[in-house]
């Protein structure tokens, strides 16, 4: 790794004025336990490196009224255990807990759990000139592309790597950034970007942003929500597919259906064709089976991850049946 | 009386290259009887934990990675980033001007032919100014066509790597009988293509040395599962190096007191401890060198790929009439192939049989043999081509097993075994696992989650052999030292050669020292093969009755006998017409003139009449997720024939350990090379996945009481035939509970979809 | 003939004075050349904790580590990790790198009594924050419980992964004291043993738990 500068920030607004203009000028760090992979490698090899990690201010999980509201330093454990998220989101706290491993849970904070940057193997690699590190093109295209996008790829097939970014995108979390010149809020929806809009960037953060906040509404009284991961091995492995299931309940019939697919695409992966087929029906196998078949609509695999289709199907159909 | 040695030719089997090396060895006239089965012994044969314990806990056992001598640099390495290219220019003056370099040598080579091919070395003061250094060495490439894997390579299309072209056929068994008449005369004739992965064999401590090269001696501390092999090969390379240089046989000292593990790969040196000597001589500072993950992922070697295709004829009653084998085998650019066919020359009676093993190069860095080196492959082939043939027959798995049993080696026609507990191995596995719980018809299950049984036998040498000289001490004071040029590579070595001598002496553990992983103590055996138990301990038995035995003139004195009158028994020394007279052989010491009295132990000869084996069968119960693909292991159950177990506790973690990595072997390890950049995907432990504690099943581990006659303890190996069965175990369940065979490991989750897929004909 | 190191895994009936101190001692002072602690090449930089203007950020700093209740002082550049700042700069190398990526547990420290990764966590980062390593375990030459375990059932083969798995045996039990099965499992699962004596590593988490609870 190469050296750099390293600022122990005190303050949100110290950490803010130590960023610069470009990427390569600073590096946010949370958890570090990305950050530091990527720099070991040489993936990046920012000049300065910001550690927020003394900032007090952002380490909460509360309850904000009609929201519960998390402190971007929030560590994945302390998101997986606290009782405001396993009482109202069970997806996020399952989500929080399939994360790689215990050490990296108690280290990684959960807003650098939904910036990570991803794990393809082609991007990782320092050698490889990819389109997402400058290059010209995407090297799975053609190449080992068992783990990589059926949805959402476009010159570029990553799939993006956060467990929690999809359970919070099924709890329609709100992200909040902050820079020098102030804060704004956004909808998780918006804040992940596909290859299409910009393939060096898995979401809108610019240099200078942090991600301070993670807001999650409190779900309408009849809401259940479940994730599951599918990984290759039983831990400490990245999803080869996973899936976040929110549903509304009245009485028998779905009132509002959330199904998001992780693994699947550059960015997590909402599916309203799946959400179509539950909105307003009374769950049956059939009715599951049938969001399953509709939540890969459009998928478009590659030589070697045909398979996640089926898998995805399957996995979407069984997360719905878990919830009624 | 006294214990003589002569000098015999003897035929051992060198376990590395499968070469057969006929050396000279020393062999004693006589040595300790055998110890009956029924015998009552008061350490060998019980669970002790090991000597080294406290070190290993408290985080004080000294590894290679952790020795520090004043004045030390560190090196690092530039590596290939091609697969395949000539160098036009290395430039490494800005890595020369750096602050805190102090050399830098490239290697006289033009062209590099695997990532991570070795261009230059660099010592500096810390690891990060040598790697800044590294990055600062500028290399030009000109670009050859490569090719990195088996499949590719074996193509007429494929660029020729290698002159002479990238097939090349092994050194071929004999034909036995006649195949062709063979499968003339069989009812049925199955066939199969099979594929294994490459496998790494990530020992969590890399490969590395700290090496000093002085004016008298060239000290290395080297992570070595073989540390006088490794100190014969480098005194080899830098005499070839440094022609000039005075190297004696003596001059080049390699010490490894803790390794974190091997497993095939640390048998002969790290590929660059010669260029750590180097950078020493350049520099006269101690240079440490020690590979980091994505280093000892690409370079330090690897299990070849496999792919078999083989066809079995047999009678409607399952009996075999023909086999025939087609092997090919990739580990690398320069080593070839493992030898592939074990289970279909050895494990079962056929009077026909014909195989031919190729060895395919590709632009990787080179296979080493890997725990279980052929057998795992060719076990994985045949174990689920004969279950495919039973499911197709209608007959149990289990008893086609039997009905072929080879009461002999070479398939029923070679010599007797030693000793050979399959069928028991069998029948307590069977009951064990529960095996008429199996389906009768595969995939029969209700639900999502079905599952299944499955069985495979297994077989290896792992018998030992006689070049181990064990020097035993008894000083004045009583205590006892035992010194010998083994190593200790995590199995426990250390702890049963002193519970043998111990039950000798009749002493606890604690007042027996001893002292290995020194290439200057006495002749040791490399921790291969699984042959350093049934080695050295039957040695140790030897020169522990040997230093005994220099105490009888002093005890004869005493007694008014001479020696020839004495025995010995559990440190007693005693007048054998007349037990009651004798003495603590403490006491005899305590009399001695000298300081000590040095006794010297070896191992006789295995009987050449018989062939020593070590056998086994494994039963794995799994649960297949028709949804998801994953599979997962329930319960294993090894039962093995491995002779006389010295420590029931740490063989029981050999087996554990040997089966989990079976099962990581089976499911979720593959080296992944791309073929259009020629790199590995995955040179890392995330990519590369090796198994969890969460992966880890409910493991049933037995040794079938069977005492071998080949030596004086009745031991075998036990470290590799427990890697041999499992994961044709596993594919045969996985086929039991699903119904889908899938003939090419590793066994992972888009496998099972697409085959489900195929299967449903959707 | 002692049977004092006699055991059977999976049986929890044995007693813990297996260890004797002789063996502890030689263990501890393996290796006469190598306890030759090397001069830090670093110079002395500025302290970490006095810089007013924190934004500029520094290259090189002394810190102090408080490792095993011990206040260290130690100069270091950004790049350091805590794992490479434990073994090369305080000497201590129980702690093990392996494969430098947060993706082993080889390096497992506790860091304000919770296992991290120590090669994912930069010196400069750690410092203040309270340090254990495994060689703050045992008190006094008496292994800590959950060491005693490993020893008595063979929880390990090589041992290089042993420190960071007793590491996080210990941060799990400091957490839960009576875990179940697959609490040990999940608890013990960022840990990787190549060896593989899973079984054996989980038998002894569970009787230090036992024996830990009295």
């Amino acid at each position: 790794m190469k050296n750099f500068s390293f600022v122990r920030a005190n303050s949100l607004d110290e950490a803010l004025s130590s960023l610069g203009s470009d990427w390569k000028e600073a590096a946010v760090m949370g958890g570090g336990t990305d950050l530091i992979g990527e720099m070991k490698d040489y993936i990046q090899s920012p000049d300065k490196v910001v550690n927020l990690k003394q900032i007090d201010e952002l380490r909460y999980i509360r309850n904000g009224g009609r929201s519960v509201r998390i402190g971007a330093l929030s560590t994945v454990s302390a998101v997986e255990t606290d009782p405001l998220i396993v009482e109202n989101f069970t997806a996020l706290s399952k989500a929080a807990g399939l994360v790689a491993s215990p050490q990296l849970r108690n280290m990684g904070t959960i807003a650098g759990n939904i910036c990570q940057r991803p794990r393809c193997w082609y991007y990782r690699d320092p050698e490889v000139p990819c389109l997402r590190k400058g290059g010209a093109r995407c090297y799975s295209i053609g190449g080992e592309n068992k783990y990589h996008a059926i949805l959402g790829g476009y010159r570029c097939y990553i799939v993006h790597p956060s467990d929690t970014a999809v359970a919070f995108t099924a709890h329609d979390a709100r992200i909040t950034i902050t820079n020098t010149k102030g804060s704004k809020t956004v909808d998780i929806g918006d804040f992940f970007v596909l290859p299409r809009e910009n393939p060096n960037r898995e979401n809108i953060l610019e240099p200078g942003d942090i991600v301070t906040e993670i807001e999650i509404p409190v779900p309408d009284r009849g809401t259940k929500s479940t994730f599951i991961k599918i990984q290759e091995r039983e831990v400490w492995d990245f999803a080869t597919a996973s899936v976040a299931v929110a549903l509304t309940m009245n009485g028998n019939r779905c009132t509002k259906a959330r199904v998001v697919l992780g693994a699947a695409a550059p960015a997590p992966w909402r599916s309203p064709d799946a959400e179509k087929e539950l909105e307003g029906k009374t769950i049956t196998e059939a009715v599951a089976k049938a969001a399953g078949d509709a939540s890969v609509y459009g998928s478009n695999p590659m030589t070697d991850n045909g398979y996640k289709v089926q898998l995805f199907k399957n996995i979407v159909k069984r997360a719905i049946l878990e919830l009624v | 009386m006294k214990r003589e040695y002569f000098a015999k030719r003897v035929k051992t089997v060198i376990e590395e290259n499968y070469e057969y090396r006929v050396i000279d060895v020393l062999l004693p006239n006589q040595e300790a009887g055998p110890i009956a089965q029924d015998e009552t012994l008061e350490v060998i044969g019980k669970p002790f934990t090991r000597i080294e314990a406290v070190e290993k806990v408290t985080g004080a056992a000294e590894y290679t990675t952790d020795v520090k001598m004043p004045g030390m640099l560190h090196g690092k390495l530039l590596r290939s980033s091609k697969a395949r290219a000539n160098l036009t220019n290395v430039d490494v003056s800005k890595a020369e001007a750096m602050n805190g370099v102090k050399a830098v040598y490239v290697l006289p080579k033009e062209n590099v032919n695997y990532q991570g091919d070795i261009i230059a070395a660099v010592a500096a003061d810390t690891e990060d100014i040598a790697e800044d250094a590294v990055n600062a060495i500028q290399v030009k490439y000109e670009d050859l066509k490569h090719e990195v894997n088996l499949d590719r390579a074996m193509r007429s299309s494929a660029a020729e790597i290698r002159d002479g072209g990238n097939v090349r056929q092994g050194r071929q068994s004999p034909l036995r009988g006649d195949v062709v008449q063979g499968f003339k005369d069989a009812d049925k004739i199955i066939e199969g293509e099979y594929t294994t992965q490459i496998e790494l064999h990530q020992p969590l401590e890399p490969h590395g040395c700290v090496v000093h090269w002085k004016s008298d001696e060239i000290l290395i501390y080297e992570s070595s599962q073989a540390v006088q092999n490794a100190q014969n090969s480098i005194t080899r390379q830098l005499r070839r190096e440094f022609p000039d240089e005075d190297i004696s046989d003596t001059t080049v000292r390699v010490l490894c007191e803790h390794l974190g593990a091997g497993f095939g790969s640390k048998g002969s040196p790290s590929n660059f401890t010669h260029l750590a000597a180097r950078l020493s001589k350049m520099t006269g500072n101690p240079v440490r060198m020690i590979a980091n993950r994505y280093e000892e992922s690409l370079d330090t070697g690897n299990r070849p790929s496999s792919l078999q295709k083989l066809k079995l004829g047999l009678k409607n009653d399952g009996t075999f009439t023909a086999i025939e084998l087609e092997a090919y085998g990739s580990g690398g650019i320069t080593s070839g192939s493992d030898r592939l066919i074990t289970a279909v020359n050895e494990m079962y009676k056929c009077a026909n049989v014909k195989t031919s093993t190729s060895s395919v190069s590709i632009n990787g860095g080179n296979g080493k043999p890997t725990r279980g080196p052929g057998n795992v492959q060719s076990f994985f082939a045949f174990e689920s081509l004969l279950d495919e043939a039973a499911y197709e027959l209608g007959i149990d798995p289990l008893e086609m097993r039997k009905k072929n049993y080879a009461d002999k080696s070479g398939g029923g026609t070679g010599r007797p075994y030693s000793s050979n507990g399959l069928l028991q191995c069998y029948d307590v596995g069977a009951e064990k696992i529960g095996w008429s719980r199996r389906n009768t018809t595969p995939g029969s299950g209700t639900g999502a989650i079905k599952s299944g049984i499955g069985v495979a036998a297994l077989q290896w040498g792992g018998g030992g052999n006689p070049s181990a000289i064990i020097e035993v001490e008894i000083f004045k004071d009583g205590r006892v030292n035992i010194r010998n040029g083994s190593q200790d590579i995590g199995t426990g070595t250390r702890t049963i050669m002193v519970q043998v001598a111990a039950e000798e002496f009749g002493l606890n553990l604690e007042d027996i020292s001893i002292q290995i992983g020194d290439s200057s103590y006495p002749t040791g055996i490399p921790s291969w093969g699984s042959n350093t138990a049934a080695s050295v301990c039957p040695a140790v038995r030897n020169g522990a009755i040997d230093a005994l035995e220099k105490l009888f003139p002093i005890v004869a004195e005493r007694f008014n006998v001479t020696p020839d009158e004495l025995e010995s028994n559990k440190g007693m020394i005693r007048v054998k017409a007349n037990p009651n007279v004798g003495m603590n052989f403490k006491a005899a010491a305590a009399l001695m003139t000298g300081d000590k009295v040095t006794g010297e132990g070896r191992r006789g000869p295995n009987p050449r009449e018989f062939s020593g084996n070590t056998f086994g069968a494994h039963f794995a119960e799994v649960e297949v997720d028709t949804e998801t693909g994953k599979v997962k292991v329930i319960k294993v159950v090894g039962v093995h024939d491995s002779g006389r177990i010295i420590n029931p506790l740490t063989a029981r973690s050999q087996v554990i350990g040997g089966m989990n990595q079976s099962i990581g072997y089976g499911l979720l390890e593959e080296r992944v090379m791309d073929n259009y950049t020629g790199r590995m995907t995955n040179p890392n432990m995330h990519d590369y996945k090796v198994l969890t504690a969460m992966d880890a099943p409910e493991i049933d581990v037995t040794f079938v009481d069977i005492i071998d006659t080949r030596n004086n303890l009745g031991m075998k190996g036990i470290g590799e035939p427990i890697r041999v069965g499992l994961p044709a175990a596993i594919a045969n369940a996985v086929y039991n509970a699903s119904g889908v065979r899938i003939r090419d490991l590793p066994i992972t989750p888009d496998k099972i979809l697409n085959a489900l897929r195929l299967e449903g004909g959707s | 003939m002692s049977k004092s190191r006699e055991n059977t895994a999976g049986d929890g009936n044995r007693n813990g004075n297996g260890v004797t101190r002789r063996s502890f001692i030689k263990g501890m002072g393996a290796g006469v050349v190598t306890t030759a602690i090397l001069p830090s090449v670093v110079s002395a930089g500025v302290d970490l904790e006095t810089i007013r203007a924190p934004e500029e950020g520094v290259t090189r700093a002394t810190i102090t580590l408080n490792v095993n209740g011990e206040s260290k002082r130690v100069t270091v550049e950004s790049r350091a990790t805590l794992a490479n700042t434990l073994r090369n700069e305080l000497n201590m190398t129980g702690t093990k790198v392996v494969c430098d990526r947060g993706e082993c547990g080889g390096c497992s420290v506790l860091i304000d009594g919770d296992p991290a990764y120590s090669c994912m966590t930069l010196a400069m980062d750690a410092a203040g924050r309270e340090i254990t390593t495994i060689e703050g375990l045992a008190k006094n030459g008496q292994l800590s419980p959950v060491q005693q375990a490993f020893v008595d059932f063979d929880a390990y083969q090589c041992g290089y992964c042993t420190s960071g798995q007793i590491i996080a045996a210990t941060g799990l039990l400091e957490k839960n004291s009576n875990p179940s099965f697959s609490e040990i499992q999940r608890g013990m699962s960022g840990n990787i043993c190549r060896c593989a004596a899973y079984q054996h590593i989980f038998a002894a988490v569970a009787d230090a738990a036992k024996k830990g609870r009295g």
